[in-house]
């Protein structure tokens, strides 16, 4: 394939030439979607090299796994790859921002009209998920997270063992009182 | 919904137990993220070297995942500090060259500004005739120029010479030629036997004038690439003064500078026997053997595309050093290098094209912690 054509080259032709190992091909595709991957996990992250991170992973996985992947829309796939893999860090490394300060943050940089669209759909959907679960397991639920009672007190009021508001809370329990000593700190940093 | 719930959520979307309605959730809360400001970080010099460092670390994990050289990988592993650049190819991704060579921000960077130039090296190369005559190939004419024993020496159009077999009744004496390329040229040529080579600067290749009895045998000092003609009869070989190579018909390069540490064959298409003093070794397409000396062949996966670059008319660096960069332009642009301090220890991975002047690629590589001062044919080189 001659040099002079792979930038203008598609999407799918250069993913054709990946299969054949064509590293020029890689190549032109990182220097066409490195910085739209790094900003998608860098406005989620605030953290440089978080974002790179995970642009340097998603990118290697295309190359290591151009043979099996099935591609129709890269641009979509490298997106989904950053999605997965930022949800996958904020969990491990317990960089979450609660939705008030996400909506805090919107309101400040894109004004009050962006934020309480998202507002009212995060609400509906917050509702969709806690009106699935079982009567009891939902009171206790709204009582922990919207109420932000302890297990002691909601225990207590409902008249329920500790044992029993952990189990129906879930599984980790443990992990979320780890979670909460990290109340205060805002991994969103200047 | 505050950041233990989130937390819930996340665990359980990742380990594949997560509703479809927690599912949505999770995902209109990561893109309500897209509203936020991107990273502030965009003058053209931090953006490519940030492209440049997370590039050098796919290239890096990409290398180790798919098994590199023992040498290589040690060698790589005492670099702490890698500054890798993506450097465009030629006019391949012009674009990012063009914005990196011309762009005003990088020239704000450098602190030691190109003063001079050095255009880069052309066709041009001396032909010696088995009577010791000797024709310029620069501007040589086009045609006929010469006739040894039974071959034509012809000039084409595109500035190459083709040694063609004349129809005669007695064997030709073997009688020897020597073609060689100066600093900052380059020359292609094509044998009796059809055989292509491509001769980098800096290159001399002896061979005979038409090829008889058992095996086509030249002679090689720099860098060459053969297209060897099929024949199985003749086996071609390449003496180099470290190794000789012995093909039947196929692709490959051989780099046997003087000034280089190793001496290498690389080969693309085909197969091809590497001997070194006493010990040979068959290689594979894709392959490349390295002698240090005499005796010793080492065998590595090879990165073909980064050999036969300067063929296709760029250098190409996957994790080079700056001494091995300052040595493949010093034999192009014909310039002297001398080094300021410590030798940098930035690696470079990329592409620049050879028919750039020599500022265009100082400037490339100037994105890095090194800095260049040319002083009419002499580069020093510093760090920043």
């Amino acid at each position: 394939m001659p040099l002079e054509n792979l930038t203008i080259l598609t999407d799918a032709e250069l993913l054709e030439a990946l299969k054949t190992d064509n590293s020029l091909a890689f190549d032109t595709l990182y220097e066409r979607y490195w910085l739209i991957a790094y900003q998608a996990a860098f406005k989620r992250l605030r953290d440089e090299s978080a974002a790179e991170d995970i642009t340097q992973d998603i990118f290697l996985q295309l190359w290591l796994r151009r043979q099996e992947l099935q591609i129709e829309y890269l641009k979509s796939y490298l997106l989904t790859s950053v999605r997965n893999n930022v949800l996958k860090r904020m969990e491990k490394e317990n960089r979450i921002l609660p939705v008030d300060k996400l909506l805090e943050e919107i309101t400040i940089q894109k004004g009050a009209a962006d934020a309480a669209l998202i507002e009212k759909e995060l609400k509906r959907l917050y509702e969709n998920v806690i009106s699935g679960l079982p009567k009891a397991q939902q009171q206790i639920f709204r009582m922990r997270y919207e109420q932000d009672l302890s297990t002691a007190e909601i225990a207590e009021q409902l008249q329920l063992s500790r044992k029993t508001v952990q189990n129906q809370l879930g599984k980790s329990v443990q992990q979320l009182k780890e979670s909460l000593l990290f109340w205060a700190i805002l991994f969103f940093m200047k | 919904m505050d950041h233990s719930f989130l937390r819930g959520l996340l665990k359980k979307y990742r380990e594949g137990n997560a509703s479809p309605d927690e599912i949505e959730l999770l995902h209109t809360y990561y893109d309500a993220f897209e509203l936020m400001e991107p990273d502030p970080t965009n003058s053209e010099e931090q953006l490519n070297e940030r492209k440049g460092r997370i590039k050098y670390a796919i290239d890096h994990a990409i290398a180790h995942q798919e098994q590199v050289l023992p040498v290589r990988r040690l060698r790589l592993r005492s670099w702490l500090i890698a500054a890798g650049l993506v450097l465009a190819a030629g006019s391949g991704i012009f674009w990012w060259m063009q914005n990196s060579t011309s762009g005003p921000k990088v020239a704000d960077v450098q602190s030691t500004p190109v003063s001079t130039d050095v255009t880069p090296g052309t066709n041009r190369a001396v032909l010696v005739l088995a009577d010791g005559s000797s024709l310029l190939l620069d501007d040589a004419q086009k045609g006929e120029l010469s006739r040894q024993a039974n071959a034509i020496i012809n000039k084409t159009a595109d500035g190459q010479i083709v040694y063609e077999n004349q129809a005669a009744n007695e064997p030709a004496p073997l009688v020897y030629n020597t073609i060689s390329t100066p600093r900052a040229g380059q020359y292609r040529l094509t044998l009796t036997d059809g055989t292509k080579v491509w001769l980098n600067a800096a290159t001399s290749l002896q061979f005979p004038a038409s090829f008889n009895g058992k095996e086509r045998r030249v002679k090689l000092t720099g860098e060459a690439y053969f297209e060897v003609a099929q024949n199985a009869a003749q086996p071609f070989i390449v003496e180099t003064p470290y190794q000789t190579v012995e093909v039947l018909g196929t692709h490959f390069n051989v780099n046997a500078y003087k000034d280089e540490a190793l001496s290498r064959t690389t080969l693309l298409e085909g197969k091809v026997k590497v001997q070194s003093g006493t010990s040979s070794q068959v290689i594979k397409p894709g392959q490349q053997a390295a002698c240090i000396q005499a005796g010793s062949i080492q065998i590595n996966e090879a990165d073909t595309e980064e050999a036969v670059a300067w063929k296709n008319g760029y250098f190409k660096f996957n994790k080079a050093d700056i001494k091995t960069i300052m040595r493949q332009l010093e034999r192009w642009y014909d310039v002297e290098v001398e080094y300021y301090g410590a030798v940098p220890t930035d690696l470079f991975v990329g592409k620049i094209n050879r028919s750039e002047n020599i500022s265009g690629v100082l400037r490339i590589l100037e994105l890095s912690k090194v800095q260049f001062k040319i002083e009419n044919r002499k580069i020093i080189v510093g760090s920043k």
